[in-house]
């Protein structure tokens, strides 16, 4: 499944970076990349679900707000994005962050 | 205190909708009460064919069912709701320890069972036994153009609910998937 492109697995390192630097609008052309493959292959869609964790462990919180905030509440298009995040990685965030969250994804999960 | 981390007024499409059919009146009222304390909404049956009646596809996030009814068991009732909701996640409630693997061992065609909750249990321990397969549940009914946000408790709840939601996506859902994570070896994600 993975050599007929149903399945892609990437590390964070190789979807997020270039040269060691982040480089997210090319991880976001990317995913617009993929997405097209997929639905001129006869798909319906594109789901892709992101361990947000890297960029905690990694003291690049900034970045990965940063990439959220590029991304739109919704897709016009037959995208699924979900991005998770641990209990521990959220609670590092502040107000503003999390308002930030909130403006940038349509459904919220596992809020108590 | 964010509104991600501490309680927040949830309106009432934030909640989470569940049914609940047990033939032992006393059990759906105790539960039902705990369940909507807790801030769910309830819909609760004693009788599992007036369940089945009121039965609707896409209201709720997780059907919790006890396994042994009269007239029609908890698995008849599954089999039936399934056919009017393909995507409604299930969980059985038994009087006996039933492991999750030695009962999809049992019953193959019920694979997508994700929880056997043992009885009695407390609220809390219910809670956090139907917490996975809420999320699971939600994700599931994820519709093209969302952007999502879910919070696990712990990473390896993360790990394992990343893998069923991309199945349910390659499976159900006829998309292609991608996981970008460090947290397991890609080659044992192949293999």
């Amino acid at each position: 499944m993975e050599e007929n492109g149903r399945i892609r697995l990437s590390t964070f390192h190789d979807w997020h970076k270039t040269d060691g630097k982040f480089e997210l609008q090319k991880s976001i052309t990317r995913l617009r990349k993929k997405l097209e493959q997929s639905l001129a292959r006869g798909r319906k869609g594109f789901r892709c679900f992101e361990d947000m964790s890297p960029f905690f462990s990694l003291d690049s919180k900034h970045e990965g707000l940063r990439y959220e905030s590029v991304l739109e509440k919704k897709f016009d298009l037959p995208l699924v994005a979900i991005c998770a995040y641990t209990r521990q990685s959220i609670e590092q965030l502040d107000s503003p962050a999390i308002e930030l969250l909130h403006q940038h994804h349509s459904r919220l999960i596992g809020s108590p | 205190m964010n509104c991600l981390g501490s309680p927040c007024e949830p309106t009432r499409s934030d909640m989470h909708r569940m049914l609940l059919v047990d033939d032992e009146a006393d059990i759906v009222d105790i539960l039902s009460r705990g369940l909507e304390l807790k801030g769910m909404l309830v819909d609760a049956y004693s009788s599992p064919r007036q369940a089945l009646q009121a039965f609707k596809p896409n209201l709720y996030d997780l059907a919790i069912l006890d396994i042994r009814m009269p007239v029609l068991s908890g698995f008849q009732l599954y089999r039936e709701m399934k056919k009017i909701d393909p995507a409604i996640t299930v969980c059985f409630l038994s009087a006996f320890e039933m492991y999750s693997n030695e009962f999809k061992s049992m019953f193959p065609s019920m694979n997508d069972v994700k929880t056997i909750i043992k009885k009695p249990i407390s609220i809390n321990e219910l809670l956090k036994q139907i917490t996975p397969s809420l999320k699971i549940s939600a994700l599931a009914r994820a519709v093209p153009g969302e952007h999502i946000l879910v919070v696990f408790e712990t990473h390896k709840e993360l790990v394992e609910q990343a893998l069923e939601c991309l199945k349910i996506g390659l499976l159900e859902k006829e998309e292609d998937v991608m996981l970008v994570t460090d947290a397991i070896p890609v080659d044992r994600i192949r293999n």
